[in-house]
């Protein structure tokens, strides 16, 4: 079966689509989160250092999260993500685009995010150590402290 | 499938021009490797990050990953539909043509049934912030109509929608027939060949 559409009604209809997801029947459905587990690999460890790592090297570099997303082309939501959520498996492309952004090495970078295997035992055991170092010392300022309290506060009123 | 390949039009939502991409009359080996291979790690990856950052995801209940990959297998016995740009599978159609209309018009006369239709992850705004390709819903429509017409069902179609979907279908002009039970629930959409002429018109 042949189709033939004009361009000028794809541009003229294009509106009825706009930004609107066009899914039919059941089949199209998502998959639950659930069912996928068997076949996704657990939280690994070394993943606790790529947060860190990104985060770091990103602000050693003087970006702000939006302008890494930006500059490696990958979703604002995923760089977030990879920097906060340990559990969070970025695909091999954004990690690519990452390291790439970042200057840091690809391969080094993808063990850590899970996507390659680690046999090595002491890169494991830099990761943990790393991801532990990593967590700042800082004084808070008066803002962070204001915040702290008000929330500790709360957890002790609660029963 | 006749093989047969036709010049379309997506949106960029990128640049919001169009590109030109490939209609595809029958669902290939290779689109389905491309599914494996390049639907289903994105489709995870989206699903898992929207659990990570406490988003509800979108449509999961009653389904699970086993019906999904068997369904896409299935899809090479069945008639369908795939649009490819830039040699990536953007979206599938898999439609059936021995359904009875359901409107009172024009009840029990033939129309195409859509089963299935599915973009790419990457197109889709449930999944992701920034969809990269539009448009192949109207195509897939399109393609739906035509092959209506050449079986001699006057452009008659139906399909359930996806709740997510129910105002595109609606913009397009078809009626809703409200929820259908047998369908967990889903609407259920009709073509008359009078709203196939007002959306077809030049």
């Amino acid at each position: 079966m042949k189709l033939t559409l004009t361009k000028d009604w794809v541009v003229r209809r294009a509106a009825l689509e706009n930004d609107i997801d066009v899914a039919a029947g059941l089949a199209a459905r998502h998959p639950s989160i659930e069912d996928s587990q068997a076949s996704v690999p657990a939280p690994i460890e070394t993943r606790l250092a790529l947060g860190p790592l990104v985060h770091l090297t990103r602000r050693k570099h003087s970006l702000s999260i939006e302008k890494l997303a930006e500059e490696a082309r990958v979703d604002l939501a995923e760089v977030i993500s990879i920097e906060r959520d340990p559990s969070f498996r970025p695909e091999p492309r954004t990690v690519f685009q990452i390291a790439d952004v970042l200057k840091l090495p690809a391969k080094s970078l993808l063990q850590l995010s899970g996507n390659t295997a680690v046999k090595d035992e002491a890169f494991r055991d830099a990761a943990v150590r790393f991801a532990a170092r990593s967590a700042s010392v800082e004084r808070l300022t008066s803002e962070e402290r204001k915040i702290l309290e008000e929330y500790v506060a709360f957890l002790s009123r609660q029963r | 499938m006749n093989g047969d390949i036709s010049k379309v039009w997506l949106v960029d939502k990128k640049t919001g021009g169009l590109v030109e991409a490939s209609l595809y009359d029958g669902i290939t080996e290779a689109h389905l490797k491309d599914v494996e291979k390049s639907w289903m790690p994105k489709l995870r990856s989206e699903l898992q990050r929207l659990r990570a950052t406490g988003r509800p995801h979108p449509q999961s209940s009653h389904w699970n990953w086993r019906d999904k990959v068997e369904h896409m297998r299935g899809l090479l016995a069945y008639r369908g539909f795939a649009v490819v740009h830039e040699g990536h599978t953007q979206g599938l159609m898999l439609v059936k043509t021995t359904h009875p209309c359901r409107l009172p018009i024009q009840r029990g006369k033939p129309l195409v049934y859509v089963d299935y239709l599915e973009t790419a992850p990457w197109n889709q705004r449930e999944l992701v912030m920034q969809p990269q390709f539009g448009g192949i819903g109207l195509v897939m429509l399109a393609a739906a109509i035509t092959l209506s017409r050449e079986e001699g069902f006057a452009g008659r179609i139906g399909l359930h929608s996806l709740p997510q979907a129910v105002k595109f279908y609606e913009n397009c002009g078809m009626t809703n027939l409200g929820s259908d039970p047998s369908k967990q629930g889903l609407p259920y959409f009709e073509m008359t060949p009078e709203q196939v002429a007002a959306f077809l018109e030049k």
